[in-house]
């Protein structure tokens, strides 16, 4: 009863702001977007000052879209802008929006390639990014992994680098000639910053699948060293990599594999010196997807501070399709038994997950049990072994999808999701609270 | 029966009643571009919708693809082909481009017109591309390309997930072609 009455003052209460531009909407959700601006695909870091910081994808102005969700289609091309904001008082306001990105219509990012940010302990704030190296008026286009910092708690961001070098593929589809793309970042605890990306350099022809290129920075992103390549032509070239680093300085990536039997599975490879090479790829599943299409889905990674490693990712071999979740207690050898994240939905997909430092899982994810896309959460609290009940975000009537979730230092955790074409964040500690 | 044929045969719903929301309603007046395009209209759902209704009584494919999913792309020919084979005995495939509507004239229609002419194809232009698959089939996990077979009564009977072959498309619908028509006029 209380929850609904809770429920009901934070619908009224952002009903009340979405006319207002990035104000607080309420004492837990609020709008950090413009309502003037289409904006979608957040991404959330907690700093170790309990700092919240966001960035999303800016797809213009609000009235140059129709209204609602920002529009469906993909496409190869995509020229949208790269924003910030930032909460230094637990989320209950956030900075002004600050554009990172320099160039209008720099980056090449959406729902399904998203941009990173990650906050090292000192402070720093690493923001990973795709970039077209051309405008709009370029017949042929080329997109670039970049990476950019700040070291004044977001104020301003240095010119942003790029990671890749310059190397077209073999052949010319017409379009995207030369991608870096897909990409992800995490930030070790030693600081070091690794950025990974998938590749089209080796293509030959149309239908190769992509490689797998990374690049570190020792330094806290101050200097780069050369990109490697980690795998040349396993991965399902459009689907999102992860990547996440434990406090014992292993560096963890996941990618949906393509296996010579066709199949598109997650799979985690591990690094045991900073990211120079990795192990074989670890399955997430002994399911099999066959499928030769395009999935854009991701198997997303988290570790606790014991070192387990445990991932999500949508699951098409199954029905109903949806998320699932696995742990790996040998450092990413092996995986559990998977489990549905959220077996009663019609769908569901697009999993987020957080480890606390209380050692409290959380799971994230949107789903369709009505007509709407909605946000829901579940939270593990013996690694993953069992989860609590499915629990529906409560957020205003209508679509709310995309989420992102990070857990702070001092056992809160937070959320972003896209809503009506902005970008909303909310403060959970009722996940944490709900322990069984 | 190979891995993939056996998965293929789970992703048939053979037997499932779902029919797309608002098929009880009489279909209102749709464009006449829509009903005989001569080349990628745009659609909203609610077209679409319409359209579906409009076109019950056939068989259906509905396939969607996009100009940058290669698997998309390499199964265009066989869709053609299935239309050309069995459109006298009420095949009607439909192609739905799920890419951005702002690309349509500059890069989706040239490209639909070199690689499957004979084919009908729309671009979906809802803002939020679920609500415009939802028509067909809610529980779309977003994956392209993905045909959904529709019956001569307006019910999906199966969701081809993934690149299909020929045969594959024509296995499933060939038993359909043979029900009498749920047209209701």
């Amino acid at each position: 009863m209380r929850r609904k009455t809770l429920g009901l003052f934070l619908v009224a209460f952002f009903g009340l702001a979405t006319s207002a531009s990035t104000q607080p909407t309420g004492p837990e959700l609020i709008a950090i977007s413009a309502a003037d601006r289409q904006a979608a695909s957040p991404d959330i870091a907690i700093g170790v000052d309990g700092s919240i910081n966001l960035i999303w994808v800016d797809k213009g102005p609000a009235a140059a879209r129709p209204a609602g969700p920002p529009p469906g289609g993909h496409t190869h091309k995509a020229y949208n802008d790269l924003y910030f904001a930032r909460s230094t008082d637990q989320g209950r306001t956030f900075s002004p929006p600050v554009r990172i990105t320099t160039t209008p219509g720099e980056l090449w990012g959406f729902a399904t390639s998203k941009p990173r940010i990650a906050v090292s302990k000192s402070g720093v704030i690493h923001v990973f990014y795709h970039g077209n190296r051309n405008d709009r008026s370029a017949e042929r286009q080329a997109v670039d992994a970049r990476y950019t910092r700040s070291t004044d708690g977001g104020r301003t961001f240095e010119p942003a680098r790029t990671l890749n070098t310059f190397t077209p593929k073999a052949y010319d589809d017409g379009e995207l000639n030369e991608a870096h793309c897909f990409g992800t970042m995490g930030v070790a605890p030693d600081g070091s910053v690794h950025a990974f990306w998938i590749d089209t350099r080796h293509m030959t022809k149309s239908g190769d699948n992509g490689a797998v290129y990374g690049a570190v920075s020792r330094d806290e992103g101050k200097s780069f060293e050369r990109e490697r390549l980690v795998f040349k032509d396993e991965a399902c070239p459009c689907c999102q990599l992860s990547t996440v680093a434990s406090a014992d300085g292993k560096v963890y990536l996941s990618l949906r594999s393509v296996y010579a039997d066709g199949s598109r599975d997650g799979s985690v490879a591990r690094s045991d010196d900073g990211g120079k090479t990795f192990s074989q790829r670890a399955r997430v599943s002994d399911k099999k997807w066959m499928i030769n299409g395009c999935p854009l889905k991701p198997t997303t990674l988290t570790v606790d501070k014991d070192g387990r490693v445990f991932a999500v990712w949508y699951a098409g071999e199954v029905q109903p399709a949806g998320v699932f979740f696995s742990v790996s207690e040998d450092r990413g050898k092996t995986f559990s038994r998977p489990i549905a994240a959220h077996p009663e939905a019609k769908i569901s997909d697009h999993a987020q997950i957080a480890a606390g430092p209380d050692g409290a899982i959380s799971l994230i994810w949107d789903a369709k049990v009505g007509e709407n896309r909605r946000v829901y959460w579940r939270v593990s609290n013996d690694h993953g072994k069992t989860f609590g009940p499915v629990t529906e975000l409560e957020t205003p009537a209508g679509a709310a999808d995309y989420p992102a979730i990070a857990a702070g230092p001092r056992g809160k955790t937070f959320i972003a999701l896209q809503q009506d074409g902005r970008v909303m964040f909310q403060a959970l500690p009722e996940l944490v609270a709900q322990k069984q | 029966m190979s891995t993939f044929s056996s998965h293929f045969g789970l992703l048939l719903l053979a037997g499932c009643l779902v029919t797309f929301p608002g098929a009880k309603a009489p279909p209102a007046q749709l464009r006449p571009e829509l009903l005989d395009p001569k080349t990628i209209e745009p659609i909203s759902a609610d077209e679409f919708r319409r359209l579906l209704v409009h076109r019950r009584g056939e068989v259906l494919a509905v396939n969607l693809w996009a100009t940058w999913c290669v698997p998309c792309v390499k199964e265009l020919p066989d869709l053609a082909k299935l239309q050309q084979q069995y459109r006298q005995r009420g095949l009607r495939v439909i192609a739905v481009s799920v890419d951005d509507p702002e690309e349509l004239d500059a890069r989706v229609r040239p490209f639909f017109r070199e690689r499957a002419p004979g084919l009908v194809s729309y671009l979906q232009t809802e803002p939020d591309q679920d609500k415009f698959v939802s028509v067909v089939d809610q529980a779309w996990g977003g994956v392209i390309p993905t045909t959904f077979v529709i019956n001569r009564a307006g019910s999906l009977k199966a969701s081809l997930v993934g690149r299909k072959t020929y045969e594959e498309f024509e296995a499933t619908v060939k038993p359909l072609l043979s029900e009498p028509s749920g047209k209701p006029h």
